[in-house]
């Protein structure tokens, strides 16, 4: 049974199929991609349904050699953290593929390009062995660079380009520090688990230095400060569905290295400098909110509050708790959901108006009830408002840091009360106020459009109530995660 | 004795050829297609005839012709490095537009002669025959950059190609008369046997070692010895500069790697930090300077010259494993490289120029061409599932277990700088518009190129165990 193979290179077949197809025949194309990333989104439902929850085992295991003179293997298996992920990765491809049917310049290309992504970040979420994640890891880069720099808005150049090179930038150093592990241990592996049943024989040195390595190759991606960069470029100029990928699934890349593999091998390295890695999460919180909230343009708000946002996740990874762990995640699953919802809306705002300018609007909630409602709610599921997705995960982080850290959680606390203003200011200056007569002629949101963001804001709702739904069959491999971390 | 004579079958093979070529070009009283097409039929059979002469080492060494040369794995391999590099070259050759009307016999006859040339230098067991080899490659080699002689440009390339020449022999010639006046011999096999003499007479057996480095370093195209290799890949004809790109730089760093590493490894002469040093700027140096060209044959000049730093990671660190990284590169590069080349070659006459800007929009006009560089580009940055990303990969590997770290980490760090400018290219051909929608056309010989390099480059990144095993069959490495 080569489920997680399946699941993994079904959307690469796709996009091979896609490349067969005319390049006249546009509605073939979006219907072949959109029952491959169905497909494979239905794939990782029947994964989550057949997952056992209550073990923390891999399962799922698929280990075959690849490069036997190097003891490299093609081994995949996944635990509650990599599931969720890979739910979440298949759910939002699938509608991010049907909010770009609007797409009309280079059908064929764009659609190979996003499944070949969505091959290689499923992949990063699966593999366990070092190499492979690497491999799949790199694989991520190239599509994303043309769906940027091909797809995207004005100076689409430039930020593929540094996305791209920001992000190898930090990858190499991540090659580096594979190839230190990989010599550490004997037999020499790359295998995640082998490496693990070993950590103990490595010295203290040693880890710190390999820590070092892969926290600048994850960090480029979450992105943590100072490596952050590049996001508010790329996200601005990436069109809309890649922008909603990025935020929703590459930046869940680099805290998943993080929790996976980071904390697990290197348990003395992380106890040492996880107060650096604090202090650097409630930088993101409180400088990223302070950035989204000077913004003018709507879609760079969002940006920078991906970035306040991924700092509570990072806030409920330091604390290296369960509860924390159990924030962390649950964190990333919202931010994905409710960050892609934002942006698929800033989406359908921009491809009517042609501005994001947050000034050039007013008064659109008497013009656009429909727009309005969804936009309002995924807002105030992103500040963190209760009984809606944000409030828990943020919650839980919080709690977990306040333990650990509390100067730093109360330090970070004036995030939240930023990140409160600027999503306030955004409902206020576009959807209050004065009609302005400029958007007399704007249509409410069409089926297209309704198609790809009803479900999100639908789990909004449903992951506030019942975030159980989501932690039950992870906190087992959570809990695991954190005992791996308990020095003897 | 016989032996000795079916080990020299390829030389001779190549010989035979070349001097049949030559026989052709004498009955040949106007250039014609016909006799292009038949001197190209010849190149081939001679090279398919030295391929079939070529006998597997078998993981043995056999010193042969009085112990002037030897057969191991180290020569089997990078002849066949050299056979398909002359192959390909000839492949690119026939279609070239701009030998339209030359006499292209001489050509094809000099091409089997430098093969022949890196053949005899890689399996050298004497200086002499280093430097035999050297020159038998180096005299075609200088005559073949200056080939377009109407054109300034080539024969600035060829002036320049034998000045340095010139100055490299001289360089090797110091450094193998004061060899000989420590060991009392040129050979390899004493030189081993000696190597002790030369620490004991520390600063005439440096001085040697200086002189050797620095004729194989410009033969490698090392920083600093680095500076002919832009305007000759640019002035002499493309197929000859996509030669160059690949052939005498692999084949140099393959006898520097049986000098230093087989020879002399434990001379205690210290020259390994010495080519670290040297592999370090190489990279670096050609790295940065390739950021800034806008001209896509000066571009890969200089990415070729950052490459061979990447191999020399091999070199320095030695064993198992470097000698097999070696190997691994000097096959990767070979594919990635000369792929790289055959796109620009078979882009050249269509486009009109070797500017960036005529790329532009290159993907509209032509998707596959497109799609292909960016493989090749992607690979030569060493980005996964390529080839180039196993290569780097395994290079890495030997540079970090012999305790290089800095060196690895510079190394990792340079393939984000290099990235740099490959990702210029595709850039223009996927970003930009394209000026001009005229079609372009290929020659089955372009196309056979292609799709040979395009899927080595692939199936080494993919699944790459074959190759590794069949590297680590033929290593040299000292069995510890």
């Amino acid at each position: 049974m080569h489920v997680l193979s399946l699941l993994t290179w079904l959307p690469l077949i796709g996009g091979l199929i896609i490349l067969l197809v005319p390049k006249e025949q546009k509605t073939a194309v979006r219907a072949l991609a959109a029952i491959t990333s169905g497909a494979a989104f239905i794939v990782s439902i029947w994964l989550w349904t057949h997952f056992a929850a209550g073990t923390a085992d891999f399962q799922f295991v698929e280990k075959l050699d690849w490069i036997p003179a190097f003891r490299i293997r093609y081994f995949m298996a996944v635990d509650g953290l990599s599931l969720a992920m890979l739910v979440l990765t298949t759910l939002l491809s699938l509608l991010a593929i049907i909010a770009s049917f609007n797409i009309q310049e280079r059908v064929k290309e764009y659609f190979f390009f996003f499944l070949l992504l969505e091959t290689a970040m499923l992949g990063v979420f699966v593999a366990l062995d070092f190499f492979l994640f690497y491999v799949f890891w790199e694989l991520t880069l190239v599509p994303m660079y043309f769906l940027i720099g091909i797809w995207g808005g004005p100076k689409k150049e430039y930020a593929a380009i540094k996305f791209f090179l920001f992000t190898l930038f930090g990858s190499v150093f991540m090659l580096v520090s594979i190839l230190a592990l990989y010599f550490h241990s004997s037999p020499h592996t790359f295998d995640f688990t082998e490496l693990l049943a070993q950590n103990a024989t490595f010295t203290r040195s040693f880890q710190i230095l390999a820590f070092i390595g892969l926290y600048v190759g994850f960090s480029v991606k979450i992105p943590a400060f100072p490596l952050h960069t590049w996001l508010p470029l790329a996200h601005v100029e990436a069109p809309t569905a890649i922008s909603v990928i990025l935020a929703g699934v590459l930046l869940k890349m680099g805290l998943y290295g993080i929790m996976r593999f980071s904390f697990a091998l290197l348990p003395v390295a992380t106890h040492q400098l996880i107060y650096y890695v604090a202090i650097i999460a409630v930088i993101n919180v409180v400088y990223g909110s302070f950035c989204a909230m000077s913004q003018t343009d709507i879609k760079r708000m969002i940006a920078y509050s991906s970035i306040n946002h991924m700092g509570y996740a990072m806030l409920g990874m330091v604390s290296l708790s369960a509860v924390g762990f159990n924030g962390a995640v649950l964190q990333m699953v919202n931010h994905g959901i409710i960050t892609g919802a934002l942006f698929l809306l800033v989406g359908v705002l921009y491809d009517r108006a042609h501005t994001r300018d947050i000034n050039a609007f007013g008064g659109l909630g008497a013009k656009l009830p429909v727009y309005t409602g969804f936009m309002m709610m995924a807002c105030f599921a992103s500040l963190g408002l209760p009984l809606l997705a944000g409030f828990v995960s943020e919650f839980l982080c919080f709690l977990s840091s306040f333990q650990v850290y509390p100067y730093l959680a109360v330090i970070s606390l004036v995030g939240v009360l930023i990140t409160a203003a600027f999503f306030l200011i955004l409902i206020k200056k576009v959807f209050l106020g004065p009609f302005n007569t400029r958007w007399e002629s704007l249509k409410d949101m069409d089926m297209r459009e309704l198609v790809a963001c009803t479900p999100l804001l639908i789990l909004m709702v449903v992951f506030g109530l019942f975030p159980s739904i989501v932690l039950d069959p992870l906190s087992t491999s959570l809990t695991h995660l954190v005992d791996l971390l308990k020095l003897p | 004795m016989t032996n000795t004579y079916t080990l020299l079958a390829p030389l001779f093979v190549l010989s035979a050829f070349a001097f049949l070529l030559l026989g052709v070009d004498a009955m040949v009283k106007q250039p014609s297609a016909a006799s292009r097409r038949l001197s190209f039929w010849l190149t081939i059979v001679g090279l398919i005839a030295a391929a079939v002469t070529l006998g597997s080492p078998a993981g043995g060494s056999v010193l042969f012709a009085r112990q002037m040369l030897v057969w191991d794995g180290l020569s089997y391999v990078f002849s066949w490095v050299t056979l398909l590099t002359v192959l390909f070259v000839t492949l690119l050759s026939n279609s070239f537009s701009d030998f339209d009307g030359l006499r292209m016999s001489t050509y094809y006859a000099l091409l089997l002669l430098a093969a022949a040339g890196l053949i005899f230098l890689v399996s050298s067991n004497d200086f002499l025959m280093i430097f035999l080899g050297i020159e038998l490659f180096g005299v075609p080699s200088f005559i073949l950059a200056g080939y377009l002689r109407h054109q300034e440009r080539s024969s600035e390339a060829a002036i320049k190609l034998f000045l340095i020449g010139a100055f490299s022999s001289a360089m090797l010639v110091y450094g193998i008369a004061i060899l000989y006046g420590v060991t009392g011999s040129t050979s390899l096999s004493q030189l081993q046997d000696h190597s002790a003499s030369l620490q004991v007479m520390a600063p005439l057996g440096l001085l040697a070692i200086f002189f050797v480095i620095v004729s194989f370093g410009f033969k490698i195209a090392l920083v600093p010895f680095h500076m002919w290799v832009p305007d000759v890949f640019e002035g002499a004809p493309k197929p000859v500069a996509a030669l160059l790109s690949v052939a005498p730089k692999v084949a140099g760093a393959a006898i520097a790697l049986r000098v230093f590493n087989l020879i002399l490894p434990t001379s205690g002469l210290g020259f390994i930090t010495v080519l670290a040093v040297l592999a370090g700027i190489t990279m670096t140096v050609g790295n940065i300077i390739g950021l800034q060209q806008t001209n896509i044959v000066r571009l890969l000049a200089y990415s070729s010259i950052a490459h061979m730093g990447y191999l020399l990671l091999g070199l320095v660190g030695g064993g198992d494993l470097g000698v097999t990284g070696a190997y691994m590169y000097g096959w990767v590069y070979l594919f990635m490289n000369m792929g790289a080349f055959a796109v620009v070659i078979s882009l050249s006459k269509t486009l009109g120029s070797d500017e960036l800007p005529a790329y532009a929009g290159l993907a509209k006009r032509s998707p596959l061409m497109a799609a292909l560089l960016t493989l090749f580009l992607i690979s030569l940055a060493g980005i996964p599932p390529t080839a180039g990303f196993i290569a780097k990969f395994y290079v890495f590997l030997a540079a970090y277990q012999a305790g290089w770290k800095w060196l690895v980490v510079l190394g990792a760090f340079n393939s984000v700088i290099s990235a740099g400018y490959y990702f210029k290219i595709i850039h223009q051909m996927y970003f930009r518009a394209p000026a001009e929608t005229q079609p372009l056309n290929l020659a089955l010989s372009e196309r056979l190129t292609l799709a040979a390099t395009s899927f080595f480059t692939l199936f080494l990144g993919l699944a790459p165990q074959i190759f590794v095993v069949t590297a680590q069959a033929f290593s040299v490495a000292p069995k510890p």
